[in-house]
């Protein structure tokens, strides 16, 4: 398990990250989410020891993280960048041999990386002579290359197609399930809520909210309740603490205490005029988002 | 893992990429051709430029006569060429047309077109005495070719002098001089090669992936060695080749000190790139974009130049003056003042190996102090900053 426990840093008197606390299980896919300058990076950069902490501490498997943990990690920068000069396959081999790999094991590993993203015959390249989408494939690889323990992916999506972006998921679901503890950083949040089972949302450097996707979905206060009613007829709720979220041309959402009875909902509403359309469920990623950080 | 296989993979990466690189066969070349200025100064100044001499024969030569001018040419360093001509006549008009130097008539007589060409005279004098010699060894049943061997002489004649000096002063100063140079021109070029090394790194950011799996210092290390390693590589070749060159060539003798300058000139440049190469690394740290490059390495370098040129004003002419002593226990200018003082022997054993210490100590003290800025200034990330800030950014790395 990768702990994060009460990571404390200020750049010039101004808080980067103010306690935060986060784990990332071995097999499963967090999701770290956050506004921007809420502290994802630099509590990511914190793993990699790369951010010199005013306080607290990482941990792997229980014990306080160093180098040669950090060794087995995989990293993914939020600022990319590779040696523009240095030919495709060496760099990643080089870089593979930084993490602890013999000469021959981070060759292999490079070559079958590079054939896996379809840049087999790109070896030899100077990566500078790669297409950008390419040479984000192959930074990618950097991360991925020794079979690491934990892998920390900042922003991985940003930038991708839809189509890259499917095939980078199904990457990091199948490291996922060859064991390996994944936190990455997105502002996409229908496709952490497709990608994670776990997920934290940080906020001004703390943490506000963290668990297993369904539990926190569930464990919400609210409920987010659709609704359409015939002719576009509008409801106007007897129950308490009915709040109107937003309204579509035709239907509604309202954010409805969770502990209501859907049953009463629906006869409330059906009072007011014919139900097209009722879904009641949890709150998406988006709306948990969106209270914890106060939006 | 060791830190010796961090170094060495971070210092090989420098050592492959960099044999690649056209700036690299660029710089090489052009040291060369430094060199080959430094050499034709080197020649100018110790006054033993080849003399290289055509001499006509008239009729037949004596025999031995070219075995005796070849021997006598080495003994004066010069070079001696002959061709065959008619009659005095073709040789007087070849020596108006100064197509010749000299002719040797069937009598014996040289003709010259005016006297005092003392070196080709007193060559010409020893040849042909060595020749009739050779001619009355022949007489005697002796081969020529074997006679003309047994006058190659046995060894350099060694001089003494009563004041004690030991060297004419042309070839010491000359190699003192050429010392400081390439001494100056190797540790600066490569001090800001690794300023360039370091900046890129920062600019495209490799430098987060690669410090997250190898501690900062030690790819502050491997970098500087690896690039030194080049450096020194470049400097042996210098040295070898412009050795080489200059004795095989007959440009020089080499001065008894040679060897020995050339011993400590290595020495001294492996810790003047260090302290160099070390607060270059810093000061490139410091900046994050390519265009900063030369603002960030001009106080360096301007340090190094202003360091240079007080070698050349205060050490070279008077080696053993307290001003060049004074110099020489400065760190920033013992790497290139001791070298020099060494090439002109106007310095103690002890006193080289005293600056040495010192120099050694400065070294360790700069890199602490270099790679606690570079540590600061690399995990920072962010945009231009001050030595101060970085340093102050670092306070929690120390360990690390």
């Amino acid at each position: 398990m990768l702990e994060l426990r009460a990571l404390r840093k200020s750049y010039g008197g101004v808080p980067a990250l103010d306690g935060a606390s986060l784990a990332a299980y071995p097999g499963r896919i967090l999701g770290f989410l956050g506004p921007n300058g809420a502290g994802k990076t630099t509590a990511m950069r914190a793993v990699l020891g790369l951010v010199a902490l005013d306080g607290g501490e990482v941990a792997w498997q229980g014990r306080p993280i160093g180098l040669p943990q950090r060794r087995r990690f995989g990293y993914l920068p939020e600022q990319r960048g590779l040696y523009p000069r240095m030919r495709v396959g060496e760099q990643l081999a080089w870089l593979g041999r930084l993490h602890g790999m013999t000469a021959a094991g981070a060759r292999r590993a490079a070559a079958g990386w590079l054939e896996r993203l379809g840049l087999a015959d790109r070896a030899g390249a100077r990566l500078e002579q790669l297409s950008h989408g390419n040479q984000q494939r192959v930074q990618l690889a950097a991360a991925l290359l020794h079979d690491p323990e934990a892998l920390v992916l900042d922003e991985p999506f940003s930038g991708l197609d839809p189509v890259a972006a499917d095939a980078l998921a199904e990457v990091i679901r199948h490291r996922a399930e060859a064991g390996t503890a994944v936190l990455f950083s997105s502002h996409q949040l229908d496709l952490v809520q497709e990608v994670c089972e776990d997920v934290a949302i940080i906020d001004r450097g703390r943490v506000v909210l963290a668990g297993s996707l369904d539990e926190v979905r569930r464990r919400a206060p609210h409920r987010r309740l659709d609704l359409a009613l015939e002719g576009g007829a509008e409801w106007f709720p007897t129950l308490a603490g009915i709040e109107l979220l937003g309204k579509r041309p035709g239907w509604a959402t309202y954010l409805v205490p969770a502990g209501t009875d859907p049953a009463a909902l629906l006869a409330d509403a059906a009072r007011a005029g014919r139900v097209t359309r009722f879904s009641f469920q949890p709150p998406t990623l988006s709306d948990l988002f969106r209270e914890a950080v106060g939006a | 893992m060791s830190a010796g296989r961090d170094l060495y993979l971070v210092g090989m990466r420098e050592v492959r990429t960099r044999l690649r690189s056209r700036a690299f066969i660029i710089s090489t070349a052009f040291i060369l051709l430094l060199m080959a200025g430094a050499l034709a100064a080197l020649a100018f100044l110790s006054d033993r430029a080849p003399s290289a001499y055509r001499v006509g024969l008239v009729g037949d030569p004596p025999p031995g006569l070219d075995g005796a001018l070849t021997v006598a040419a080495a003994t004066s360093a010069a070079l001696v060429g002959t061709e065959s001509l008619a009659d005095r006549e073709a040789a007087e008009a070849s020596l108006r047309a100064g197509r010749i130097d000299a002719a040797l008539l069937p009598d014996g007589t040289v003709l010259v077109e005016r006297r005092g060409a003392v070196e080709l005279e007193a060559l010409l004098t020893l040849a042909l005495r060595q020749a009739g010699f050779i001619a009355r060894l022949a007489e005697a049943g002796i081969d020529p070719q074997e006679a003309a061997g047994l006058l190659l002489p046995a060894g350099r004649v060694r001089f003494e002098a009563l004041d004690g000096g030991d060297d004419p002063g042309g070839a010491g100063v000359a190699v003192a001089t050429a010392g400081v140079v390439v001494l100056f021109v190797v540790i600066s070029s490569y001090g800001q090669w690794v300023l360039t090394g370091v900046l890129e790194e920062k600019a495209n950011r490799v430098v987060e992936l690669v410090v997250a799996a190898v501690p900062v210092r030690r790819l502050l290390a491997g970098k500087v060695a690896g690039i030194g390693l080049l450096g020194l590589a470049q400097l042996l070749l210098l040295i070898g080749v412009s050795l080489g060159a200059g004795v095989s060539l007959g440009l020089f003798a080499l001065p008894r000190t040679a060897p020995a300058t050339a011993a400590w000139g290595v020495a001294w440049f492996l810790l003047g790139y260090a302290f160099y190469a070390v607060v270059f690394a810093a000061a490139g740290s410091l900046v994050s974009r390519q265009e900063d490059a030369q603002a960030a390495a001009m106080p360096i370098a301007l340090g190094a130049l202003a360091v240079y040129l007080a070698v050349f004003i205060v050490v070279l002419p008077a080696p053993e003056s307290v001003g060049a002593r004074v110099l020489s226990f400065l760190p920033p200018a013992a790497p290139i003042a001791f070298p020099a003082r060494i090439a002109l022997d106007a310095v103690d054993l002890w006193e080289i190996l005293l600056g040495m210490a010192v120099m050694a100590a400065a070294v360790y003290g700069v890199v602490r102090l270099a790679a606690r800025v570079y540590a600061g200034a690399l995990l920072s990330g962010g945009a231009r900053l001050g030595w101060r800030q970085a340093w102050r950014a670092a306070r929690h790395m120390a360990g690390g």
